[in-house]
């Protein structure tokens, strides 16, 4: 399992934003610097985090928002 | 193709290029060498800028104070046309020459140079949408103009100078380094930003794949997507 707030605390440092700009709700459509070279920014450190997990997740590519990376995290990674 | 390329510094009045067809655009790979030779240097001098294109990396530079005199050269006539023209428009003292790799700049010395000259495989150039209307001569594994420029390097840096220059994994990176390590003294690494490979090149994989298998190429799957990147480093000694 990945918590909500690891995946709200990496989106976070990889945009350079402070604490309660990210948020449950935050996407790639509410949040500017969340463009389509950042997301992979963002793909690759939550890579590092779970040890290589999450680059086996091809839909992770499209999921722009912290609700989608989430779910999509929790349904594919072990432990 | 745009006709128009702008780039902000913030807290600084906004770069506006114009572009050209034949002359080659700012990439991603522009804007991640300014932003790594921005960081590293904390004393102003004289900047070339090789393989200058339409400008964005000389003219950025300066206008962060970086690059008290501005020097440009690239092999194409057009191009150097163009960053004189986007010099004026920018009000920008920049002195532009062209020529091939060092051949305009014989007997002159730079406290930094910041190589932008392509450094991609030939055969990938042939297939990507960088170099439409663009020369990329670079060899079969994209090392040949980098380590020419790499190897001559040092006869045109001041005492003290610095040399930059980016790594593109779609390049042969083992040989760029080691070709750096053996003129150079200290060769680090600044930066690392990956990349997705472009739409247009994915029907190529299988070209792909064999300029990996030979070394000439470094990509990875991930994510559903292929993926490259871009080194960016500083040599001196």
């Amino acid at each position: 399992m990945i918590s909500e707030q690891t995946v709200i605390d990496t989106v976070s440092d990889v945009l350079e934003l402070q604490n309660g700009e990210i948020t449950s709700v935050s996407s790639s459509e509410n949040t500017e610097k969340w463009d389509s070279l950042n997301h992979l920014g963002i793909l690759i450190s939550l890579d590092k985090l779970l040890n290589g997990q999450a680059a086996k997740i091809p839909e992770l590519a499209t999921a722009t928002s912290i609700k989608e990376i989430v779910t999509l995290l929790n349904k594919n990674i072990d432990g | 193709m745009k006709d128009k390329y702008s780039y902000t510094i913030e807290g600084k009045e906004k770069i506006v290029l114009s572009l050209h067809e034949n002359v080659f655009s700012p990439t991603g790979t522009s804007e991640e060498i300014i932003k790594a030779v921005s960081e590293n240097i904390s004393k102003p001098g004289s900047l070339l800028d090789l393989g200058c294109g339409s400008g964005i990396v000389g003219f950025a530079l300066h206008r962060m104070g970086i690059a008290s005199g501005l020097y440009a050269s690239d092999i194409s006539m057009q191009a150097v046309n163009l960053v004189k023209k986007n010099a004026k428009e920018n009000n920008i003292e920049c002195e532009a020459r062209d020529g091939a790799v060092f051949i305009p700049w014989s007997g002159e010395k730079f406290n930094y140079i910041v190589d932008d000259i392509s450094g991609i495989s030939q055969e990938i150039a042939d297939i990507s949408p960088w170099f439409k209307n663009t020369m990329c001569e670079s060899g079969v594994d994209g090392a040949d103009l980098v380590v020419e420029a790499i190897k001559q390097a040092p006869l045109y840096l001041l005492d003290g100078g610095k040399f930059f220059f980016p790594v593109l994994s779609l390049s042969n990176v083992d040989r760029i380094i080691s070709s750096a390590e053996s003129v150079f003294e200290n060769v680090e690494k600044l930066s690392h930003k990956v990349w997705t490979l472009p739409d247009e090149m994915k029907p190529h994989m299988e070209k792909l794949k064999e300029l990996n298998n030979k070394g000439f190429v470094k990509y990875e799957e991930k994510f559903g997507l292929i993926l490259w990147y871009t080194d960016i480093y500083v040599a001196y000694n």
